[in-house]
C-alpha cells in the first residue's frame, strides 16, 4: 500500500494549479457560462504548449508517456478551477480511444494533432434515450459498398459546437444482442448531413444535439473493430465515469474550503458561525466526502491505469463520487446562507457543475446495479 | 499510488482462516451476544489463547516486549478477517494487547511493565475499561470517581458505566479525579485495579439485541489500590487516556462483518422463491445490494487509509474518527436496508427456523444502533474531524 503522489505526480498537480489559477480565475470561468463557444482559445493554446493534450500519448505523438492516474491528477485540478472547455472530450474520450484502439495511421493523423491544440474532438455516444446501454443506441451506420452512410440523431453530446472532428458511436448490423453490431467512426464535423444545435444546460458545460442526415464517411474512419465497438464504449465510460470523479473530487474540495473560509469569518449572534457545532458538523460532513471521495477515484485510477477495465471498484467510485459531489456543494450553499443563491459568489458553479457531473457516465443508480452484477455469491 | 495490501498480509487472510477453523468453536462463531456467557466463556478463554500462541495479539508491541513490531496494515488484516469470519471481538482485539497494554509500554513503570505485560501476552488476563461515568456519556473528562491518597494507597469511589467485559474481566483500567482543587483535564490520573479489590461491585445491564452479561456497570466503594499501580504520572492520565482512545477508533470491525453478511445476502436473494420484498422487485434490490458494497468498500478504503497512515508515522486524529464515523453509519445503513430486502421476514430473528441468515439481520438491527453511540458519538467524531481536519475553533 502506498497513498503517496510520487514528487514527479505532486509536481504536476503543483504546476496544474499554480497555472490554472492564473490562468483560469473565475470571472473567467463565469463569462463563460453563457459563452456559445465556451472557452478562451488563448488559455487553450497554453494549456497545449504545456503539454497537456498530449500528456498520456507517446513520445512519437507529441505526448508525454504519462499514465491515467496520472491524468487524474491533471483533472482534479481543472475541476477544481471548474476549467471551461473541451479538454475532457478531445484528450480524455476521444485522444484516449484513438491511442487504444486507432490503426496506426489513424494515430499518425489524430493524436499529432491532439496534442498540439490543433484539433477538438468530441463523443458522439448518448442519444434522446438518455442512456448509457447499447439499447438505447439507435444510430446507424449502413454499407454502401464504398463507404458508410451515418443517419441519426446524438443528444447530450459534450463539446459538440467546437469539435472539429467528432467520435461516432453507430450501428452498423441489427442483432438479438444489442451489444452486437456496434461500431465507432471518426468524422469530420463539417462533412455535408451534419447539422450541430447547442442544448442548453447549467453551468459552463456545453451540449449539442447533432443530426446526421446521410452523412458520408470513408471506409478508413472505422476505428477498432468492425461490429465489436461496445468493447471500446466500455472503455470510454471507464475513462469518462473516472475522469468525471477526478473533477468531482478537486471541486468537491475548492467548494468545501470556500466554505470553511467564509464561516470563519462570519459573525452572528455575537461569534463566529464557525465556532457553532452544527455548522462544524455540516463542514465534516464535508470532509468525509471529499476524503473518501479522492480515496475511490485514486484508487479506481490505479487500476485503469494498471489496464483493469473491469474491475468493481471503477463503478464503485463513480457511484460514490455522483452524489457526495452534489452533497458538498448543497452543504457548501447551506453554511453560506443567503448570499449563496445569489451570483455574489463562485459556488453556484460548483453547484452545478455537481450536477451534470453526476449524471455523465452513469449516476449511482446505474453504477450500483452494475456493481450489484458483479458481486459473487 | 497503490491500493493492495501486500501479498504477504493478503496471506495472512488465510491463516486467520485455518486459525478459526482449528480455534475457535462453530459456538461462538456470530454469536458475540452469548460470548460472556457461563457455557461460551470457556470456549473464549480457550481461543483467546490460542490467539495469543499464535503471536498476533501482541504482534505490533516492540520486539523487546515480546512483539514482532509488526506493522498496523497486518493487524488491519487480521482484525478485517476475524470479524468477516464472525469471531467475538474478545478473541482478536481486547483491551489488554491493544489498548492498556501499548499505554502501559509508553506510560507504565518498569514494576508495571514485568507485572503485566507477560500476562497480557499470553492471553491469561482479560482487561475492561471503566472511563465512562453515569452523566458523562462522551465527555469523559467529566470525571466524577475519585482517587484519594492514603499511604501508599489510593482509595477509590465512584461508579463507571458501559464497562464491556466488565463481568469476566481480571483487571480494569480506570480515569480517577486525583485532585479535586483543579477540574478537567490536569487532574485525572489512569489507575489499574484488580478486578477482585474489596469495594468492588458489579451491575449487569441486558442490551437490545439480547446480548447479556458484556456491559457492566461497576460501583466502587473504597476499593484500595497500590500507588505503584498508577500508570504514567499522577494527575497525568488525562495523556494516557488520550492515547488510548485514539487506538480505539476504527471501523474495520463492520467493514469485515458487513462484507460477509452481503455475500450471504446475494446469495439469498439469488435464491428466494416467495413473492416478498426480496424477490417482487429484482432492480430496486439490486441496486440496494450495489449501493451496500460501495458503502463498504469506501469504509474499508478509510479504515486501510488509517492503518498505512500510522505506518508513515503521520498522525491519524480525525482519520480515525472518520474511519469510525463512517462505518458505524454504514453499518446502521447496512442492517436496515438489509432488513427491508427481506420485508416481512426482515425482523424474524434466530428463534424461528424460518429467518433468513439465521436471524442475523435482526439481531444486528437491534444492535446496531449502539455503533455510533460507543467510543465516542458520531457528534463527537463530527466535532474532531471539523477541527483537527479543518481547523475549525474548538467549542
Amino acid at each position: 500500500m502506498d497513498l503517496n503522489f510520487t514528487d514527479e505526480q505532486q509536481m504536476l498537480k503543483d504546476m496544474t494549479r499554480e497555472f490554472l489559477e492564473a490562468e483560469c480565475p473565475k470571472a473567467l470561468v463565469r463569462s463563460m457560462e453563457h459563452d456559445d463557444f465556451g472557452y478562451p482559445e488563448e488559455l487553450w493554446s497554453k494549456m497545449a504548449e504545456l503539454g497537456w493534450m498530449g500528456l498520456v500519448f507517446p513520445e512519437e505523438y507529441g505526448g508525454a508517456e504519462f499514465a491515467f492516474e496520472d491524468m487524474a491528477i491533471l483533472l482534479e485540478e481543472m475541476g477544481r478551477a471548474i476549467l471551461p472547455g473541451p479538454f475532457f472530450s478531445t484528450v480524455v474520450l476521444c485522444g484516449q480511444a484513438i491511442l487504444d484502439s486507432g490503426t496506426n495511421e489513424q494515430k499518425a493523423e489524430f493524436l499529432g494533432k491532439i496534442a498540439n491544440g490543433e484539433l477538438i474532438m468530441a463523443l458522439a455516444l448518448t442519444e434522446p434515450e438518455g442512456y448509457y446501454e447499447a439499447r438505447d443506441i439507435t444510430t446507424r451506420a449502413d454499407w454502401s459498398g464504398n463507404d458508410y452512410v451515418i443517419n441519426g440523431s446524438k443528444f447530450f453530446v459534450a463539446d459538440a459546437q467546437v469539435a472539429n472532428c467528432l467520435l461516432v458511436v453507430a450501428r452498423t448490423s441489427e442483432s438479438e444482442d444489442p451489444l452486437q453490431g456496434l461500431s465507432l467512426f471518426i468524422v469530420d464535423s463539417n462533412t455535408p448531413g451534419i447539422t450541430v444545435s447547442p442544448l442548453g444546460v447549467l453551468g459552463i458545460d456545453k451540449q449539442g444535439q447533432i443530426e446526421f442526415d446521410n452523412v458520408i464517411v470513408p471506409s478508413d474512419r472505422l476505428l477498432g473493430i468492425y461490429g465489436y465497438g461496445w468493447d471500446f464504449v466500455e472503455k470510454l465510460m471507464v475513462w469518462g465515469a473516472i475522469g468525471k470523479c477526478a473533477e468531482s473530487v478537486g471541486g468537491a474540495e475548492a467548494a468545501m474550503e470556500l466554505a470553511v473560509s467564509y464561516v470563519n469569518g462570519r459573525n452572528a449572534f455575537g461569534q463566529t458561525i464557525g465556532s457553532l457545532q452544527a455548522i462544524q458538523h455540516h463542514c465534516a460532513n464535508m470532509l468525509v466526502d471529499v476524503e473518501t471521495s479522492r480515496l475511490l477515484t485514486y484508487q479506481a485510477a490505479s487500476l485503469v491505469s494498471q489496464g483493469k477495465f473491469q474491475a468493481q471498484q471503477i463503478s464503485m467510485a463513480k457511484a460514490w463520487v455522483s452524489d457526495a459531489y452534489g452533497r458538498v456543494t448543497s452543504l457548501v450553499h447551506q453554511c453560506h446562507g443567503g448570499i449563496a443563491f445569489t451570483k455574489e459568489m463562485d459556488i453556484h458553479l460548483y453547484h452545478k457543475k455537481a450536477k451534470v457531473n453526476q449524471q455523465l457516465f452513469g449516476d449511482a443508480y446505474f453504477h450500483q446495479q452494475r456493481i450489484t452484477d458483479s458481486l459473487k455469491s | 499510488m497503490d491500493f493492495k495490501v501486500s501479498a504477504q498480509e493478503e496471506s495472512l487472510r488465510a491463516e486467520a482462516q485455518a486459525f478459526v477453523a482449528g480455534n475457535v468453536s462453530s459456538q461462538l462463531l456470530w454469536n458475540g451476544k452469548n460470548a460472556y456467557s457461563d457455557t461460551m466463556w470457556p470456549y473464549m478463554v480457550q481461543a483467546r489463547e490460542s490467539f495469543a500462541k499464535l503471536g498476533w495479539a501482541i504482534s505490533h508491541w516492540p520486539s523487546e516486549f515480546g512483539g514482532q513490531g509488526s506493522d498496523a496494515i497486518t493487524q488491519m488484516v487480521i482484525r478485517e478477517e476475524m470479524a468477516r469470519l464472525g469471531v467475538p471481538e474478545a478473541i482478536y482485539y481486547d483491551d489488554g494487547p491493544n489498548l492498556i497494554g501499548p499505554a502501559i509500554i509508553s506510560f507504565g513503570s518498569d514494576q508495571l511493565k514485568q507485572e503485566h505485560l507477560p500476562l497480557i501476552a499470553s492471553g491469561q488476563t482479560f482487561w475492561c475499561q471503566g472511563y465512562t461515568e453515569p452523566g458523562g456519556g462522551s465527555d469523559l473528562a467529566s470525571v466524577r470517581t475519585t482517587a484519594t491518597k492514603d499511604g501508599d494507597q489510593y482509595v477509590i469511589n465512584g461508579q463507571k458505566d458501559y464497562v464491556g467485559g466488565g463481568a469476566r474481566a481480571d483487571w480494569i483500567h480506570i480515569l480517577a479525579r486525583t485532585n479535586t482543587e483543579s477540574s478537567r483535564h490536569s487532574d485525572i490520573t489512569c489507575f489499574l485495579v484488580n478486578m477482585q479489590s474489596s469495594g468492588i461491585t458489579l451491575r449487569a445491564l441486558d442490551e437490545a439485541d439480547g446480548r447479556s452479561g458484556m456491559l457492566n456497570e461497576v460501583f466502587f466503594d473504597e476499593a484500595r489500590v497500590p500507588a505503584g499501580n498508577v500508570v504514567g504520572q499522577v494527575d497525568a492520565g488525562w495523556q494516557v487516556a488520550t492515547s488510548i482512545l485514539n487506538r480505539q477508533r476504527t471501523g474495520i470491525h463492520n467493514v469485515g462483518r458487513a462484507t460477509a453478511l452481503l455475500t450471504d445476502l446475494v446469495r439469498y436473494t439469488n435464491e428466494v422463491t416467495y413473492r416478498g420484498n426480496a424477490n417482487n422487485d429484482k432492480e430496486r434490490v439490486k441496486r440496494k445490494l450495489g449501493q451496500m458494497a460501495v458503502d463498504i468498500e469506501t469504509c474499508r478504503l478509510a479504515a486501510y487509509k488509517v492503518a498505512w497512515m500510522e505506518e508513515e508515522g503521520l498522525e491519524t486524529i480525525y482519520q480515525a474518527s472518520m474511519s469510525k464515523l463512517l462505518s458505524s453509519e454504514m453499518w446502521q445503513r447496512f442492517v436496515n436496508t438489509a432488513s427491508d430486502i427481506l420485508g416481512l421476514y426482515g425482523p424474524m430473528d434466530e428463534t424461528s427456523g424460518f429467518a433468513p441468515l439465521q436471524g442475523r439481520i435482526a439481531e444486528a438491527y437491534a444492535g446496531s444502533v449502539a455503533e455510533t453511540i460507543i467510543l465516542g458519538t458520531s457528534e463527537i467524531q463530527r466535532n474532531i474531524i471539523a477541527q483537527k481536519g479543518l481547523g475549525m475553533p474548538r467549542t
